[in-house]
């Protein structure tokens, strides 16, 4: 007979319904999956075959078919294993509950009838309650996270013979809730800014950078503490809504690299090495997986060196960047994950790294330098609101410095953020970075002094119009950081001095 | 371009180059060739050169262009082009030796620094054939043709073992005189030249300490300007490391003027860069001031001219 069970597939973030229709009848015997199935569901019939058997229900020789439909669209993964296998088991008539309309089924089989955990099942979820889903059935370490959409009824399974029984009412399956509390953080880090003597220029940069998802590029000779300072950046990020959170949380499932069935409670930092790939760094794949700048959504993607980036890896970035989304097409599929990121740059000022030091001799000429630095193209320095020259600081002397901690940092963050927050909860955006030309004349207003001063100071400091915007983005996060409405001639001032490649 | 080639056994070859050791069997020149029969001053120093490098050379090569003293250099980047550029600005007569062919005229660069000494009364010289390209170990060897046209040689900033001491030992032995200005020690740039002085260099701090040595340089009326004329630096594009704004300041920084009224917020990071640059991280090592008052001073200071901000990060009172 026939039965049609639902399942759920992802392309990007947006959930497919899929009817998984399985027929028995009589004929030669075999097992055909039929409806663009990609290789890996084309496996999942021996896994069913097995894994049935192994319940101990014996499996007859007859024509099976699988269905998967629409059938115009390709799926991939094994999520739908569960569905086949609860597909072939109702058109056996072992499972007798016909009431599955509203019910999804995902997961994979393991071949003794175990169910493992799967990927995107948090945006999988969410999905499945816009096509009026109530129930889902999935594996037990899958149910955590599944549980965080408090719409849907999320049944946690350990194997197959306990999907029979609980479809068969022989069981009672109590569904999975988890209470989420944002503010129960596990914010231990290892690391902290106090650990960082000195650099307070570079410091109080960071904290404007986090306070407003500022990107922010550090250049400096080698052994200052480019890389130190980045790396603590994560300490003084801004705690996450619960919004954000699940923002986060959605596309870390896809990636499968969510830890334990956990909610995300901590703003990602993404830090690939420089041989990466623009498909590695954008995402990429037959049906395309999330890259590094997705995987840093709402967080920071930092990239050390960055002119020994590939140029043409660093140049597909610009798009993303501005758009805040990334559209990739492959054959077959257009898919588009959100990444809305701030990037954390360093560069050394030369190639052999010593221009400018008093300390080492540079080596390099000056074609081999300019030729350096054009390897950052104008658009792409223009991405970066803030640039800081990172000094050679004397280590001895800063030895006894008091240095502040950076939960201390982090408070002014938060504070500045919840401005913003409050500020842009009509639009679609979070911080001052995003903030659009319209509404830049809208929030980022100054008074008189200050609109005269960042005026007369592009003539007389040489800086380009591009800079401009930069500079009164910048101004807003200072004067949120001070907690003033408008902004005014100290904050102007400020920005004006985290333009250093600007001025050079 | 038309050159003149003179061969070793031509009269008109002049006497000083037969003097030395391995003298060039042929000279191709292109300008005004009688400067190579008139007492030159060579000032030679390191490609990379700093600011305090920059000042010097500027201040140095201006009085002998001044005084229509020729002066000798290589059309390298660095201290060669700002000596050749300077002398240019000043009105004076520059002889450049090149390292290579006139087909293959190095830096390319500097091409156009080449066609104006021409153009304006100087002299380009060298003792390679035309089409002779660009070889690493010519540039030392034309050090010897630069110290041998000159009656001494000026030094302004080397580094340890440089291109610029090979010009120093040519000199010596030639006999020539070693001058050089001391060097900062607290730069790599300032070890060499202050070695040069430990090993017999004449310690020179101003052009007296240079033209009192030679009595037809002392002779020479130094010619008086109108110093205002000549303030912006614009005019002179360095091509060096630095950027067209460290130069001019090292201009305006020569007009000093004294009693400047500074205000009083100024005061604190006024006083210290005074005397040395520094950047924002060692003006917050040496003051109370808050990390924020300090940077907002400072673009104060910096849309008021008082200082200018360095492209290695450090401010300089130019005021």
């Amino acid at each position: 007979m026939l039965s049609i069970i639902k399942s759920m597939s992802l392309q990007g973030l947006e959930g497919i319904l899929i009817d998984v229709e399985v027929d028995i009848s009589a004929g030669m015997p075999c097992w055909d999956i039929v409806g663009l199935p990609d290789i890996n569901i084309k496996e999942s019939k021996e896994r069913v075959r097995t894994a049935i058997k192994n319940c101990g229900i014996e499996v007859l020789s007859r024509k099976y078919i699988i269905n998967l439909s629409p059938a115009t669209i390709r799926k991939d993964g094994a999520v739908l294993d569960l569905a086949i296998a609860v597909g072939v088991l109702s058109s056996m008539e072992i499972i007798n509950n016909r009431s599955l309309d509203d019910t999804i089924f995902v997961g994979e089989l393991s071949l003794n009838g175990k169910l493992n955990k799967v990927n995107g099942i948090l945006p999988i979820c969410i999905e499945a309650i816009k096509y009026g889903i109530k129930r889902i059935i999935l594996p037990k370490e899958n149910a955590k996270e599944a549980s965080i959409v408090d719409k849907i009824e999320v049944i946690g399974i350990d194997n197959l013979s306990q999907v029979i029984d609980y479809l068969n009412k022989k069981i009672i399956l109590v569904p999975e809730k988890i209470n989420i509390d944002l503010e129960k953080r596990e914010d231990k880090f290892k690391i902290d800014f106090s650990e960082v003597k000195g650099n307070k220029l570079v410091k109080r940069a960071l904290e404007i950078a986090a306070a407003g998802s500022h990107n922010c590029l550090l250049v400096g000779p080698p052994g200052t503490g480019k890389t130190m300072l980045a790396q603590r950046v994560p300490t003084i990020l801004p705690d996450l809504t619960f919004k954000e959170a699940l923002e986060i949380t959605k596309i870390h499932s896809i990636a499968g690299i969510l830890e334990e069935g956990c909610f995300v409670r901590k703003r990602p930092f993404r830090s690939p090495h420089h041989t990466i790939t623009e498909k590695g760094l954008i995402g990429g794949g037959k049906i395309p997986k999330p890259g590094e700048i997705s995987l840093a959504h709402l967080g920071v993607l930092f990239l050390d060196e960055l002119l020994e980036f590939n140029k043409n890896t660093l140049e597909v970035l610009r798009g993303p960047i501005e758009d805040r989304i990334i559209n990739i097409s492959r054959a077959g599929v257009n898919i588009s994950y959100p990444c809305n990121f701030m990037i954390i740059a360093s560069m050394n000022p030369c190639p052999c790294g010593y221009y400018g030091s008093n300390i080492k001799e540079c080596i390099c000429t000056e074609k081999q330098r300019l030729a350096y630095k054009s390897k950052l193209s104008g658009p792409m320095m223009d991405r970066f609101d803030l640039h800081i020259k990172v000094p050679v600081t004397d280590y001895k002397k800063l030895k006894e410095i008091e240095t502040e901690k950076s939960i201390t940092i982090k408070n002014r963050v938060n504070f500045a953020r919840k401005i913003q927050h409050q500020r842009y909860k009509n639009y679609d955006i979070y911080s001052n970075s995003e903030l659009t030309p319209e509404l830049m004349e809208k929030y980022c207003v100054l008074d008189k002094d200050a609109n005269d001063i960042l005026n007369s100071s592009f003539d007389k400091l040489k800086m380009s119009i591009r800079a401009y915007s930069k500079v009164l983005k910048v101004s807003r996060t200072i004067a949120d950081l001070d907690d003033k409405e408008k902004i005014e001639v100290p904050h102007v001032l400020e920005a004006l001095q985290y333009r250093y490649l600007d001025k050079i | 371009m038309k050159y003149k080639i003179i061969e070793l056994e031509n009269k008109d070859f002049p006497d000083k180059l037969k003097r030395i050791k391995k003298t060039p069997k042929k000279l191709y020149m292109i300008g005004n060739t009688d400067l190579i029969y008139e007492e030159c001053f060579a000032i030679v120093g390191s490609r990379r050169i700093t600011e305090y490098g920059i000042k010097n050379c500027y201040n140095f090569t201006k009085e002998f262009a001044l005084r229509d003293i020729p002066v000798v250099s290589g059309l390298a980047i660095g201290t060669d082009t700002i000596a050749h550029k300077t002398v240019l600005e000043y009105g004076g007569r520059t002889i450049a030796v090149l390292g290579s062919g006139f087909n293959n005229i190095y830096p390319e660069e500097n091409i156009p620094l080449f066609e104006k000494i021409i153009e304006q009364n100087g002299l380009v010289i060298t003792e390679y054939e035309l089409n002779e390209g660009v070889v690493k170990k010519n540039f030392p060897e034309r050090n010897r043709i630069i110290t041998a046209l000159s009656e001494g040689v000026l030094v302004i900033e080397a580094s340890y073992r440089s291109g610029t001491s090979i010009t120093v030992n040519k000199a010596k032995e030639q006999g020539k005189k070693v001058f050089a200005i001391p060097g900062r020690l607290d730069n790599y740039l300032g070890i060499g030249v202050n070695n040069i002085i430990k090993k017999g260099g004449i310690l020179t701090t101003s052009i007296n300490d240079i033209v009192n040595i030679f009595p037809h340089f002392k002779e020479k009326k130094r010619k008086n300007i109108n110093e205002r004329n000549y303030k912006s630096g614009k005019q002179i594009n360095y091509n060096t490391n630095r950027n067209n704004k460290d130069c001019s300041d090292v201009m305006l920084k020569n007009k000093k003027i004294d009693n400047i009224e500074i205000k009083s917020e100024y005061r604190v990071i006024y006083d210290i860069l005074k005397n040395q640059d520094y950047c924002i991280e060692e003006i917050l090592l040496k003051t109370e001031l808050d990390i924020r008052n300090v940077l907002v001073l400072l673009t104060k200071m910096e849309l008021e001219g008082l200082v200018i901000n360095l492209d290695d990060g450090k401010y300089r009172v130019v005021k």
